[in-house]
């Protein structure tokens, strides 16, 4: 018997159900001599009332016994919720129960009489499958958390609305079309859709059109068989196949040339395809999701789309507002990735100062909410204190709203915010040319490091 | 784990078997003599039912504790019993009784 030795006492506990007092014995002394805490009982009546009351991290049963057998226990604990890992033991031919335990979710089954050393290598496999099934439940209900309508931010009206039609989406099967520029969430949108509606159990697959050349993403969507083409050194399964039961969903969809568009038809319309290179007919039954950041309707008017593969995909439209549309929610935004990223970043960053939230909110964000997150963790980052400073966001946002004020406001705004609107800017450059050795930028802006630094207080950038 | 028989004169038969179940088997042994009484007893009553069990149960440990004679004379008595062949589960026991007369472990 040469399986590892694990501490005795310290191992995981097993709960053993078999009605022969010998084989109790046994399968105890085995399994005790390798460190397992086990705790016997009769039947599977006596096995459930101890659960009830006593964790166990494996039950090992035996199918025949009385009042209760072990494929009615097994049922009992599947029905209950509890996904404890579960050897089933059998008599030889017993294939009837070994199948039902398999649909039920035994993850080892051995026949009797099995030598020592067999039930010791299944407990510790059963134990890894079942350490594997914890984590990847635990890993769905973050996923699933993660895109929960809950975690939506935005309390303006527009987003407000984008939420009910995602809502309203996720409750149906249909096709959905999503359109907005890039950064907007449409990506997010959909997994909303998927994760909180019937398919959620089923896979997510994404597919970015644009990334593919279209022989390339013909083969990506359909899959191909070996010897397909040049290249093709196996069979490959498409994204068709990967969704089934699932969502499918594609990112970029207005970039899809149009030899493939009359194919995604008939698969949306057949929900069957071929394998490029194939001949059988595979079937797949997925729901698409197709995210465009481009005019669809103007696309199909200049022929570049078809009409008919439009009208299929967007059975229900959602269009993502930019973020500039809806500035009242970006201090919630803000907000909400800072702790995020102070959070992955171990800093007690508790907020942004007066000057860097109103740079935020007067930003034109052309990169929309990712833009938005990227500033921030960048922001976190570069932030020594525990307030974030217009110093600390990125440069293109400070650069932008100096240049945004100096030349289209020189008529509008007074003269003195213009002077200001250069002068921070100027300092800015001057100090990121010499690393913020005030002394150096002093000297090449031309002042004293004492005015510099009360113009540094004065425009947020003294902390650095 | 081998199988040795030895010359007829003295009878013994000799199992090797793993030095873990040394503080088992002699308990096991004392059980399954007991048991062949009760099976004994139970075919003077008919009851194959007590018969099937105990052999079921054989059938399932002995393999296991290195004891395939145990696994397999268990095998027999149960399909004698659903069978209800008296003369079938007579003999086995006959056979089963001598084996645990005879059997001597070597613990390694």
């Amino acid at each position: 018997m040469n399986n590892p030795i694990i501490e005795p006492g310290s191992g995981p506990k097993i709960l053993l159900v078999d009605d022969d007092p010998k084989f109790q014995k046994l399968m105890r002394r085995v399994l005790e001599q390798r460190g397992f805490e086990v705790t016997v009982c009769n039947d599977g009546i006596e096995a459930k009332e101890m659960l009830d009351e006593t964790a166990a991290d494996l039950v090992i049963s035996d199918y025949r016994m009385p009042n209760m057998d072990g494929v009615e226990l097994l049922k009992a604990l599947r029905e209950g919720g509890r996904d404890i890992p579960f050897i089933l033991i059998t008599a030889y031919g017993s294939i009837d129960s070994t199948m039902a335990a398999i649909q039920l979710g035994t993850v080892e089954y051995l026949t009797k009489p099995f030598e020592p050393q067999e039930i010791v290598l299944a407990a510790h496999k059963a134990l890894k499958m079942g350490h594997v099934n914890r984590e990847l439940s635990e890993l769905r209900e973050a996923v699933q958390a993660k895109y929960s309508f809950d975690n939506l931010i935005g309390q303006s009206s527009s987003m407000q609305a984008v939420y009910r039609n995602i809502h309203k989406a996720s409750q149906t099967l249909t096709n959905v079309l999503i359109s907005g520029e890039t950064g907007t969430g449409k990506e997010l949108a959909a997994r909303a859709i998927h994760y909180n509606g019937p398919l959620k159990e089923g896979p997510f697959v994404a597919v970015n059109c644009s990334a593919f050349s279209g022989g390339t993403l013909e083969s990506e969507l359909f899959g191909h068989e070996k010897g397909a083409f040049t290249g093709a050194h196996r069979d490959h399964k498409g994204r068709f196949e990967l969704a089934d039961q699932g969502t499918l969903f594609l990112d970029e969809g207005s970039d899809i040339p149009l030899s493939i568009q009359v194919k995604l038809l008939r698969v949306l319309q057949e929900k069957r395809f071929e394998r490029v290179g194939g001949q059988k007919t595979l079937r797949s039954d997925f729901r698409l999701i197709a995210a465009t950041n481009k005019d669809l309707k103007d696309r199909v008017r200049k022929g570049l789309f078809r009409e008919d593969l439009f009208y299929r995909l967007s059975v229900i439209n959602i269009a993502m507002p930019r973020l500039r549309e809806h500035p009242e929610d970006i201090p919630l935004l803000t907000k909400h990735y800072l702790k995020i990223f102070r959070r992955n970043n171990q800093k007690d960053i508790k907020t942004l100062s007066l000057e860097a939230m109103k740079l935020m909110q007067s930003y034109s964000w052309p990169g929309n909410v990712r833009q938005l997150e990227n500033a921030i963790e960048s922001a976190v980052v570069m932030c020594d204190g525990n307030m974030i400073k217009v110093a600390d966001l990125p440069l293109e946002m400070t650069d932008l709203a100096s240049e945004k004020t100096v030349e289209s406001n020189k008529y509008q705004e007074s003269l003195p915010r213009a002077v200001a609107a250069l002068e921070r800017k100027m300092i800015r450059q001057a100090l990121d040319q010499n690393e913020w050795v005030k002394a150096r930028a002093a000297k090449d802006l031309g002042i004293s490091e004492r005015v510099l630094s009360y113009k540094m207080v004065k425009y947020d950038f003294a902390k650095k | 784990m081998t199988y040795d028989r030895e010359t007829e004169r003295d009878k013994r038969i000799i199992v090797h078997v793993d030095a873990d179940l040394a503080a088992l088997l002699p308990g096991f042994l004392k059980d399954w003599q007991g048991e062949v009484s009760a099976m004994r007893d139970a075919l003077k009553k008919n009851n194959y039912e007590t018969i099937r069990k105990i052999g079921h149960d054989m059938k399932g440990i002995g393999g296991s504790c290195g004891l395939d004679e145990i696994t397999d004379r268990g095998s027999s008595l149960a399909e004698g019993a659903k069978a209800m062949d008296r003369e079938s589960i007579r003999k086995n026991l006959d056979t089963l009784a001598g084996y645990l007369e005879r059997v001597e472990f070597v613990y390694e």
